[in-house]
């Protein structure tokens, strides 16, 4: 009895400088992200500002069944997804072509520079992302008109016409994505061993031989491993891009709405608990996703699971 | 391989030589517009070309800067306050969950974990912040939001889980405690990891306006791109931040157009001048990022 006692204290003082080190991050994730946890009771509540988070009147899944029976539902969603894979896709594909356009290239110097360069936009906000895009796409003194106007077409007002909507913020997503995108892509291609290409050429293969049978199989791995692990992340689309570089305009909804610019939409109108519901359903949907992703990745190379 | 042949590495670097004009116009369109006489703008629209040039944007933007200069200081007191004491709680986190003597770790770790999974969202989170915590309004709330990432914690321990045992063993025999090993060996050793993620912090903290637009209402606590966002946005935010009343003879007097993209230019031009000079941080944030070990 005595002994265990002694035991159970002296665990307690090795392990105590240790608790003290972790107390200033366990003091944040409790107060501020466990806490929010148990915010999420407004979700299945009719909160008032009188009446409180506690205090507020149940209503069961109201908000949740106002969601899904209401007309936002597909295209929010559909967005949400629709964009997510679009952008990976494409960004992928850039960010691979990119990386291999970099491999080849004999200078140190001109690479140093292309590199820097395209890795640019990567440090500027969305808030300057959006006034480029005004710069191209405002309807009164933007750049595409003038060009449009100066081969005698007629001046488009882009910001309240939907349809383009998709290819401008795919551009803006790639354009911003690339050049630290492709870093990945080219440190895997950097790791192929010299040799290997260096006896494929002795036995006579060419370039796009090389590329097929040697570079792709490499980097394949990878390119799989980060797009598994990239699906857990397919239900938050990314407030800066979809908020900012439309601009908030009411007339692109249609092809700009996603679940983040809608959740913020909907706190702005005051309304907690629908705000929770939709807030709820995201952040279960991508923490299932998340965890299903993960495991997957564990299996095939445990090295690269997130946890 | 190919990188002898010389036709090939012409048409390469010429064709990646012109598309890496398509990162630099945008931000020429954007310097020269302000630079351009306000009547030429009206005519022939925003341009990467300086028609006429005129200062007069910036005479207006100087003369007027109260709003800038007051969200300068907000924005680089909670970026560099707020990336410091971050990164100096996540280390010390890390090293300690890095620790095998630590055998109480789990209780640290999978709690951790957890918050990398599931987030309560914005209304539960706004609502704690502000009813439980009452951060609307206030200063601390940039410190608060997107603090701790239980990732870059992880990195940290992978970190100090490489560093071989014998140093902190000896530094035990020699005395120490478990505190003077972080300060005084673990965190020096540490130093090029705890640049890339404070560099990568404050990159983050520095163009954010999401916690301005959540939480703050108070002129005096806007951060700089919430202010950007309101300039591009509302017209006559312009009139106002240069204290002219709408519809003045003054105010309508003001090169609207040009002075917009003055105040982005002063406002976001010098950290996009500098931050690209940090770049091997980021790239190496982003490689253990991706390919951790």
């Amino acid at each position: 009895m005595k002994q265990t006692g002694i035991k159970k204290k002296s665990t307690f003082n090795q392990n105590l400088p240790f608790l003290i080190m972790c107390l200033p991050v366990m003091f944040y994730v409790i107060c501020f992200k466990f806490l929010p946890l148990f915010g999420m009771v407004v979700s299945f509540k009719d909160y008032n500002y009188i009446d409180g988070i506690w205090g507020s009147p149940w209503v069961g899944l109201k908000h949740f069944e106002f969601f899904f029976s209401s007309n936002d539902v597909y295209h929010i969603l559909g967005n949400t997804v629709g964009y997510f894979f679009l952008f990976y896709i494409v960004k992928t594909i850039c960010s691979i072509a990119v990386a291999f356009m970099f491999y080849f290239v004999a200078s140190n110097k001109a690479l140093k520079y292309y590199q820097t360069v395209y890795t640019l936009p990567n440090f500027i906000s969305w808030v300057l992302v959006a006034y480029i895009a005004f710069t191209l796409f405002s309807s009164e003194y933007g750049m595409m008109n003038t060009i449009i106007e100066a081969f005698g077409g007629e001046a488009i007002s882009w910001y309240s016409e939907p349809k383009y909507w998709p290819v401008i913020l795919l551009f803006f997503h790639v354009w911003q994505a690339v050049g630290m995108n492709c870093i990945i892509y080219y440190a895997a291609l950097m790791g192929i061993d010299e040799s290997l290409i260096e006896a494929a050429k002795l036995d006579g293969a060419n370039l796009r031989q090389i590329i097929w049978h040697i570079m792709i199989p490499t980097i394949t791995p990878i390119i799989s491993i980060l797009a598994i692990l990239a699906v857990g992340s397919i239900m938050t689309a990314g407030f800066g891009l979809f908020y900012q570089v439309p601009m908030d305009s009411a007339a692109l909804y249609p092809t700009t709405d996603v679940i983040d610019t809608y959740i913020y939409r909907t706190l702005v109108s005051g309304n907690m608990g629908q705000t929770s519901a939709v807030g709820m359903f995201q952040s279960l949907v991508g923490g299932f996703l998340l965890l299903l992703v993960n495991g997957i990745v564990k299996k095939i190379s445990p090295d690269n699971a997130v946890f | 391989m190919n990188k002898r042949n010389k036709t090939a590495q012409a048409f390469l670097n010429i064709y990646l030589a012109l598309s890496t004009l398509l990162f630099i116009i945008p931000f020429v369109i954007i310097i020269s517009t302000s630079l351009t006489n306000e009547s030429v703008v009206m005519r022939y629209g925003y341009s990467p070309i300086i028609r006429e040039f005129s200062a007069d944007a910036y005479k207006y933007v100087f003369k007027n800067g109260q709003n800038i200069v007051q969200a300068y200081g907000v924005t680089a007191f909670f970026a560099f306050g707020g990336t410091l004491l971050d990164n100096v709680i996540m280390a010390l986190c890390g090293y300690s969950i890095s620790r095998e003597k630590f055998t109480y770790k789990k209780w640290i770790v999978y709690p951790l974990i957890f918050t990398m999974i599931f987030h309560g969202g914005l209304a539960p989170t706004y609502l704690i912040y502000t009813k439980v915590f009452g951060l609307k309004d206030n200063i601390l709330v940039y410190f608060v939001a997107g603090m701790v990432s239980a990732y870059t914690i992880f990195i940290y321990r992978a970190f100090f889980k490489q560093v071989p045992v014998s140093l902190s063993e000896s530094a035990e025999l020699d005395g120490a405690s478990e505190m003077q090993i972080f300060a005084k060996i673990m965190l020096p050793l540490s130093l090029p990891t705890f640049a890339t993620y404070s560099f990568m912090g404050l990159m983050t903290r520095w163009n954010s306006f999401e916690t301005t637009l959540y939480y703050i209402s108070d002129k005096k606590l806007y951060t700089l791109q919430y202010l950007l966002q309101l300039i591009l946005k509302e017209a006559e935010f312009i009139k106002q931040s240069m204290q002219l009343v709408p519809g003045s003879v003054q105010a309508a007097e003001i090169p609207m157009e040009t002075v917009k993209f003055a105040m982005c230019v002063v406002a976001a031009g010098p950290m996009v001048a500098i931050f690209p000079f940090f770049q091997r941080y980021f790239s190496k944030g982003v490689m253990v990022g991706a390919v951790k070990g």
